[in-house]
């Protein structure tokens, strides 16, 4: 087994001796450190992905949230579906839209609230999607900013928009989306030769002027206030460090692995087609995260008003949702609530294939944030409270999982915030008028 | 001038370690001159650097680059020390996390002042060729800026090297504005704008002794009266020195008072003390407080602090009846919690409406307001033990011991318990068990006269069908209403005492030390003569010598750990 | 997810010491007792010996009063949209590869043009549009109810003789007079749980209300008793519009209690009743109430020969029932807008309810047609305690609250 000693660097330049090449190197375990996490020499984290994951309908109140908040033991049963994923998943109930006197634009009101923090004005949007907010973040150096679907067929179906006109279309075709990625433009991270960005270079020359000032500033420091300003330096080196790794040739990712084209397969809004093209759909964007060719997916299981349905059955999910009589011994609508089953399924096909991916001896899950959202919370009545929300992975480790959080009647924009603080931007408040907060979820932040 | 006749002159020692004092020099001149690294005896004393807290740092942005650059991000959380934030921030420092964010804020800041947007009206120079460096015009815009951030005027050492890296970046991205945004960030980020460093020079009126220089000053002045740090106008008089004269001095208290932003130091320091940061986790049971939503929250805070600020700055009132006023404001939602009408022009439910209860109403006073009685309660129920401990620690200042681990909570948590019915009769073990009598008995009595009022601030009359008693008694005066226990506390000299310690610990940024006695003994004589003024308080307070004073520590003490800032009390007169 | 409050959850904060009352809903005749309009928000009080009361409300629900049970539809509920839809398109001549292909995407999304849309909205006579013209179609003959059971006013005073009345379920009272629970309750969007002590809301009275508050300012109670509530004895109400908006509450689902509303002094939306308080049940009538509401989705809630009964619960909610005859037409036309969407997203046959509520209406006939206008309806009212101040009283000095009443109805 190779030693400590060995480092990246040192590989390198025993097979070329030169400084500016391009080598595969494999990515052997010694060059992690000791928690997996970053690659030894340089220090540098594996980026943390985002991921919105969007379902119509809601779910029955009292019957998805767990009994206890906090670390949970066990999911209501509409949540059951994703049981295996459990410690890997944080529930949010209690949260919900605030009008200020606007239309509820069923369904539309709901989805649009959630994700860009603003009440449509009839249906006019006022702000970008959250996924665009941090894909301008974190997207910009991955060939893809980010990468949308749509799962019932539709395009349209997509809730991810950058103005208040433009919706960022789904695609909807596995196959055609295979083509995007792997296709004929698909780059080997291994192949490509290095220009480091002369903004990192400036950054990190800017920031060694404060480095070096240090002495300085500590020289007529008492010895307690000289150990806080320690604090201060050290944290200024793990920065400096980032900076470093920036400059570098990116890393080889072993994670990357190419699928094989799916075949071609029907679109629509039968169940079964859906969960099927959902499978496809999130196998192909697991690897796009793995191969570094984006950050950020985006994926719209159905739209807001949940035209999913049952092959032979002339009612959709959501005219089940308005018609189907509440069973009095069961409390709720048998019929509609089977499609939660299916839904929440679909949702954790999606862990399955972004858990199955190792990076490290972490999983591309662990790195990665999911943002699961819906338009209403008991959507018999087109309610605009307790609307579930969950997230899923642990961020890199920002976020910690397998927690509850019960935020009853807040607005449901502080997640949006606290998603947003993970994903490290700097934001303090998010959402207009009464949707506006300053207050993340701070139980969940790490 | 306020004589403080009852001052001894002479050396004090330092006593009473409550705050870590750092030892090294400091020259009076060594932020003005270049290149004067540490020189003289390393027992010279030090001032702890206090962290700028989230407003002072929003403040600061706002003073210097305008109210319409943005500022968002997270900050660093603050911590109480000794009753205050204002102390803690001596103790805390930056994390990695934290300090990311602050690299992202500050690169977000200088981006959006060199943006085109801003950058005619905030910088004072255009380059020669916008696609270079041009040092001239960046340094004279890192000069002028680098003054108000760092507070103190650059040391050319810093302003060259900031000046480089404009340079070098504008040359590498090619783009003068570029650069001059990265230089800007650095200096944003640097631990100089983050942490409030004063310095210390000798006292020419007592050797042996020292004091703040001007800019230390400025800060100790701006932070205690604005709770931010000091404007342009302030570090201008302690460059120019008029800040050293009597006179200079006095004209810059008297801006400071009679400006607007006084009111915003007032609301920072009566939310320091009552301990409003709490209100960020402030929430209860949807269910049993159906009313108790987050709009009330905000709500809450403000109208507490509207109240203080129109009783204590706006109608002059005396402090002590704060606890008795039935002035305050209301929005509809909070006339919903305490049950009366409130309504606006035009039906805003946002909207703030002054009110006034009648005569003898127990809603009178700010500890009968949410901030108080909901501050201090749990979620699902009311909580005589808390609001009699916070009666104690945040208006009285007197502690309260720290419960045992031991404690058996399930009779006091049963609130449907048939046989005990009212929350009087669930701590029955408070008051009967001695191991809990001896600490209960200061804090329960207190609290249980405010029983009337839910957990939720709304106003009750029974609890289980059952009529609630609230006699109560707060060291020996009884009383049998929440009324009553306002009256109560509006008697007790505690409250103005509290009142005026808190205030200079505040202003100090530390707690107090026995060498403070003789100090707070003239203030406190003031604060009675005045009436109990606040805003006289504040003045005086500003014009104490002793707020300016750097104790002096003994060789023998100078270890870490060891030793105090300030424990010694000040000397000489005031200005 | 219902706004009931259950007395456990306002234990603490029980004011209302009204005894314990023996709260039958015995039938009352209704009696229109001529009472002075004095002092309807009491602000100053009456001259009885016994002091007047004034408590005020907010309306939290409010719903098509309706009873689900056993044998209220024996012939099942009226068909879904999919099935009606291609019954209509039949009909009109289609042939069923055509429907078949109409419907194929059944619904499809809302918003996109979808291929059966085109054909059902002029399934009537292949040109009209058929919620403008519902009789350009053949009356289908929808299921109406048939059950023994409903709520509401005996409204035509024959009691027991009165054709086609519903019997309260709870009560026992006869000759109750809701045709409209007739004409829409076996209808699938307008079904709810099953009723047990007193009506309860169907699907459609949900959403519709639910967006109908959310944009419409409030509807406010206030009711005067004479002797207080404690005793027997005269009422008077104000039934009507405030300028506010509802306020919710940390449930969302609930108006908050306690907040303040100013009366919308329009006369056509300010309604007064006088009635009588006995044994705890407020009763009163009026010759008609006028409830302005929203175009969008209601227009209007009138009653003639208006009947209102109210119950104060021990937690200080109100609940109770409003009836009268409304016009029928407005109904269906507060429908209607809403075309093909109403129709496919809750299987309401607009048509089909056009010729019921119009076979139905039993009241005001037209002079010229002798075809009533108006329905016998009732409505159920949840409401919780709310200021209610009249416009231009709010900043009044003399509106202290008292400190032992924190609901600060009585003065």
């Amino acid at each position: 087994m190779l030693t400590r000693h060995i480092t990246r660097r040192s590989a390198l330049r025993g097979v070329l001796g030169a400084a500016t090449v391009s080598v595969g190197i494999p990515l052997l375990d010694c060059f992690l450190d000791t928690n997996g996490v970053a690659l030894a020499d340089t220090g540098a984290p594996i980026p943390t992905r985002f991921a919105t994951w969007f379902w119509g309908c809601g779910l029955n109140p009292g019957r998805w949230e767990p009994k206890s908040t906090g670390k949970f033991d066990a999911f209501g049963p509409e949540l059951q579906p994703l049981e295996a994923y459990r410690s890997k998943i944080n529930v949010y109930s209690g949260l919900k839209v605030y009008l200020d006197g606007r239309i509820n634009t069923v369904h539309f009101t709901g989805e649009v609230a959630l994700l860009t923090g603003t009440v449509p004005h009839a249906s006019t949007v006022e702000a970008p999607s959250i996924d665009t907010i941090i894909a301008d973040a974190i997207g910009t150096r991955t060939r893809f900013r980010s990468l949308e679907v749509s799962c019932t067929g539709d395009p349209l179906h997509s809730q991810s928009r950058r103005s208040a006109s433009a919706i960022n279309p789904g695609e909807v075709s596995p196959v055609a989306l295979y083509t995007r990625i792997f296709g004929p433009d698909f780059a080997d991270p291994n192949a490509a030769t290095f220009t480091p960005d002369p903004r990192i270079m400036a950054k990190r020359s800017a920031l060694s002027v404060v480095a070096e000032e240090r002495r300085d500033f500590m020289a007529d420091l008492g010895a307690a206030d000289k150990a806080r300003m320690d604090e201060y330096f050290t944290s200024l080196r793990d920065i400096e460090q980032q900076l470093d790794l920036e400059l570098q040739k990116p890393a080889p990712l072993e994670a990357c692995s190419v699928p094989g084209k799916p075949d071609a397969t029907p679109t629509g809004t039968e169940i079964s087609v859906v969960q099927k093209n959902h499978k496809l759909f999130a196998g192909l964007l697991a690897n796009a995260l793995a191969c570094g060719q984006t950050r950020v997916i985006n994926i719209a299981y159905a739209n807001a008003n949940s035209s999913l349905r049952k092959a032979g059955a002339s009612q959709t999910h959501h005219e089940y949702t308005h018609e189907e009589p509440v069973d009095p011994v069961l409390g709720y609508q048998p019929e509609m609530t089977t499609f939660y089953a299916a839904i929440m399924g679909s949702f954790a096909d999606l862990l399955t294939a972004l858990d199955s991916i190792r990076e490290g001896d972490r999983t591309l899950l662990d790195r990665t944030l999911v943002m699961a959202s819906t338009d209403s919370g008991y959507a018999k009545i087109h309610a605009l409270d307790n609307i579930p929300l969950l997230t899923a992975g642990a961020a890199g480790g920002r976020i910690k999982t397998g927690l509850h959080v019960q935020a009853a009647g807040d607005p449901g924009t502080r997640l949006g915030l606290t998603v947003q603080q993970a994903m490290g931007l700097p934001v303090s408040t998010w959402g207009n008028a009464s949707m506006e907060t300053s207050k993340p979820i701070s139980e969940v932040l790490a | 001038m306020i004589p403080l006749t009852s001052i001894r002159r002479g050396s004090f020692r330092a006593r009473g370690a409550l705050a870590i004092l750092a030892a090294a020099s400091l020259l009076g001149s060594a932020y003005a001159a270049p290149d004067q690294s540490a020189q003289g005896a390393q027992s010279g004393p030090k001032v702890a650097a206090r962290r700028l807290s989230e407003d002072q740092y929003r403040q600061a942005i706002s003073d210097i680059f305008g109210p319409t650059i943005k500022v968002g991000g997270r900050f660093e959380p603050e911590i109480r020390r000794d009753g205050l934030l204002a102390t803690g921030s001596g103790q805390v420092s930056v994390t990695a996390s934290g300090l990311e964010q602050y690299d992202a804020m500050a690169h977000d800041i200088a981006a959006q002042v060199v943006s085109e947007k801003h950058r005619a009206t905030l910088l004072p120079c255009k380059p020669a060729d916008v696609k270079s460096a041009d040092d001239a015009c960046a340094s004279q815009f890192l000069g002028t800026v680098g003054f108000l951030l760092f507070r103190r005027p650059m040391t050319n050492d810093e302003l060259q090297s900031h000046t480089k890296i404009a340079g070098d970046t504008a040359r590498s991205l090619h783009s003068f504005y570029d650069g001059l945004g990265e230089a800007l960030a650095t200096l944003i980020e640097s631990p100089k704008f983050l942490f409030l460093k004063q310095g210390a020079e000798p006292d020419p009126d007592h050797s042996g002794q020292f004091r703040l220089d001007s800019y230390g000053k400025a800060i100790q002045l701006s932070l205690f009266l604005w709770n931010a740090p000091p404007d342009r106008q302030l570090l201008e008089a302690a460059r120019d020195k008029s800040l050293e004269t009597d006179h200079g001095f006095a004209a810059q208290v008297d801006r400071l008072m009679a400006s607007p932003r006084l009111e915003r130091g007032v609301r920072a320091f009566f939310s320091d003390m009552l301990g409003f940061d709490e209100f960020s986790t402030l929430s209860k049971d949807p269910v049993l407080y159906p009313k108790f939503t987050l709009k009330v929250v905000e709500d809450a805070r403000e109208q507490t602090l509207r109240t203080i600020v129109d009783h204590l700055l706006t109608r002059h009132g005396d402090y002590r009846n704060l606890f008795t006023t039935p002035n305050t404001f209301l929005t509809t939602r909070l006339g919903s919690i305490y049950g009366v009408p409130v309504t606006a022009r035009g039906g805003w439910p946002d909207a703030w409406v002054p009110y006034t209860y009648a005569k003898d109403d127990p809603r009178a006073g700010i500890l009968s307001q949410i901030s108080f009685v909901a501050l201090h309660a749990h979620p699902g129920r009311s909580s005589p033990t808390l609001r009699g401990k916070a009666l104690r620690e945040l208006v009285l200042c007197q502690k309260v011991p720290v419960p045992p681990a031991n404690v058996n909570f399930t009779l006091v948590n049963d609130v449907k318990n048939s046989q005990f019915k009212t929350t009087r009769d669930r701590l029955t073990a408070h008051r009967t068990a001695p191991t809990c009598a001896g600490c209960h008995k200061i804090m329960d009595p207190i609290g249980l006269a405010m029983e009337n009022f839910d957990a939720d601030g709304g106003f009750r009359t029974t609890e289980n069908g059952v009529s609630i008693d609230t006699t109560g008694e707060l060291d020996g005066m009884k009383f049998d209403s929440p009324a009553g226990l306002a009256k109560a506390v509006q008697s007790d000299p505690a409250a103005t005492t509290c009142v005026l310690q808190r205030t200079y610990e505040y202003a100090l940024g530390r707690p107090l030390g026995k060498g403070d006695n003789s100090t707070i003994k003239a203030l406190s004589d003031e604060f009675a003569a005045s009436g109990y003024k606040v805003p006289e308080l504040l003045r005086t307070v500003a014009r104490t010598d002793a707020l300016y004073a750097v104790p002096r520590m003994d060789l023998s003490l100078n270890t870490p750990g060891a030793g105090a800032v300030g424990a010694a009390a000040p000397t000489g007169e005031t200005r | 997810m219902t706004g009931s409050a259950t007395p456990h959850r306002m234990r603490a904060r029980s004011e209302f010491s009204s005894g314990e009352h023996e709260l039958k809903l015995k039938p009352i005749k209704g009696r229109q007792l001529v009472l002075g309009l004095a002092a309807v928000l009491a602000l100053t009080n009456s001259a009885n010996a016994a002091a007047a009361e004034t408590r005020s409300f907010v309306v939290n629900w409010f719903y098509l009063a309706s009873y689900f049970g056993e044998g209220d539809c024996p012939d099942g509920l009226n068909p879904s949209a999919a099935e009606f839809y291609r019954r209509d398109l039949q009909r009109a001549g289609h042939s069923k590869e055509e429907i078949d292909a109409a419907l194929k995407d059944f619904p499809g999304e809302g918003g996109a043009p979808q291929p059966w849309i085109p054909l059902v909205i002029v399934r009537g006579n292949g040109k009209d549009n058929i919620y403008a013209a519902p009789e350009t179609a053949p009356d289908p003959r929808i299921k109406l109810v048939a059950g023994r059971f409903g709520y509401g006013f005996n409204l035509d005073g024959l009691g027991d003789k009165s054709p086609n009345s519903f019997e309260d379920p709870n009560t026992h009272e006869r000759g109750i007079n809701n045709q409209l629970y007739r004409a829409l309750s076996c209808i699938r969007g307008f079904r709810g749980p099953a009723s047990s002590g007193g009506p309860t809301k169907s699907n459609l009275d949900e959403v519709h209300w639910d967006k109908l508050r959310e944009e419409m300012p409030a509807f406010v109670i206030s009711i005067t008793a004479s002797n207080g509530f404690s005793t027997d004895g005269d009422v008077s109400i104000v039934i009507g519009r405030a300028l506010e908006t509802i306020t919710r509450d940390a449930s969302g689902a609930n108006v908050q209690s306690g907040m303040t509303y100013t009366l919308d002094p329009n006369p056509r939306t300010r309604n007064v009743l006088t009635g009588h308080l006995h044994q705890g049940v407020i009763s009163a009538a009026s010759k008609e109430v006028n409830l302005l509401a929203d175009n969008y989705i209601v227009n209007a809630f009138e009653f003639e020969k208006a009947h209102l009964r109210l119950n104060l619960k021990p937690d200080g909610t109100l609940s109770g029932m409003i009836g009268g005859y409304s016009p029928w037409y407005p109904l269906y036309h507060g429908m209607t807008v809403g075309g093909y969407v109403e129709e496919y997203a809750s299987s309401v046959d607009l048509p089909g309810v056009y010729y019921a509520l119009k076979k139905l209406a039993d009241s005001d006939p037209d002079p010229a047609t002798k075809e009533n206008r108006a329905i016998s309806a009732a409505y159920a009212i949840d409401a919780v305690p709310a200021f209610v101040l009249e416009l231009g009283r709010q900043q009044s000095a003399s509106l202290q609250p008292s400190p032992t009443d924190p609901k600060g109805q009585g003065q």
